[in-house]
């Protein structure tokens, strides 16, 4: 079960994938002295044909909050508006505490976090999440 | 109660909808419309056009702001070490 694009027949049966990214992956990917940035912006390229994004809501707290401190206020808006249309608002999770038992039930690669939570929100959906410490195809994801 | 007619419907669409219906275990279409409805939020929707290009748009946008971040910020602190200190906790 996944996104399907009713408006365009010829699409129609394409799935996309869930991706979580974790907030330094959004970072990362804004910094270019970072190691692996381009790896994180190939990544961030590959949404809305390949992936989808299905973030916690403490995605803004981070990644703006980040921008905010090293860079500017003005920055870090910017970054909230462009977030808001990267998200579609049907897979943004409000971290609340009615989410909280979505993630209790099961076993985590990466542990136990807001962001493995979002996975389990939508576990029909297959979703993946990336890590920051991602690197390459060592997750083995299939068209990363 | 009402009765809804579609016509046009293609064999692709139609195919895709009978094996929801079976998967979703409804006896009746107008079931299966209900739990697509009700069940939107949780793992099933459908996404438009004019979605798909917002999020180019946003993603666009998005990384705009790396020249603006790789100017301003440069070198230490790297983005996992600015990350935890801002969640004021270390994870390996």
């Amino acid at each position: 079960m996944s996104w399907k694009n009713l408006e365009d027949p010829e699409n129609m049966y394409e799935a996309k994938r869930l991706l979580t990214l974790d907030a330094n992956v959004f970072v990362a990917a804004l910094k270019r002295d970072e190691p692996h940035s381009d790896e994180r912006v190939n990544i961030l390229n590959k949404v809305p044909t390949k992936f989808l994004l299905c973030e916690p809501s403490i995605v803004y707290q981070e990644v703006c909050g980040t921008v905010a401190r090293k860079i500017d206020l003005e920055a870090a808006k910017h970054a909230e508006q462009s977030l808001s249309k990267l998200i579609h608002p049907l897979l943004l999770i409000t971290c609340d505490k009615l989410f909280y038992p979505l993630y209790v039930q099961g076993d985590f690669k990466f542990g136990k976090s807001w962001w493995c939570r979002a996975i389990w929100y939508y576990p029909r959906m297959d979703p993946v999440m990336i890590p920051l410490w991602y690197r390459g195809r060592d997750l083995g994801i299939e068209g990363i | 109660m009402p009765t809804l007619l579609i016509k046009n419907v293609s064999e692709e669409l139609l195919s895709e909808l009978r094996r929801l219906k079976k998967e979703l275990k409804c006896k009746t279409w107008s079931e299966l419309l209900e739990k697509l409805v009700k069940h939107r939020q949780r793992g099933i929707f459908f996404i438009s056009n004019k979605e798909l290009k917002e999020m180019e748009e946003g993603k666009e946008e998005f990384l705009k702001l790396r020249n603006v971040v790789s100017e301003k910020w440069v070198g230490e602190p790297g983005v996992l070490e600015e990350s935890r200190r801002s969640r004021k906790h270390v994870r390996g």
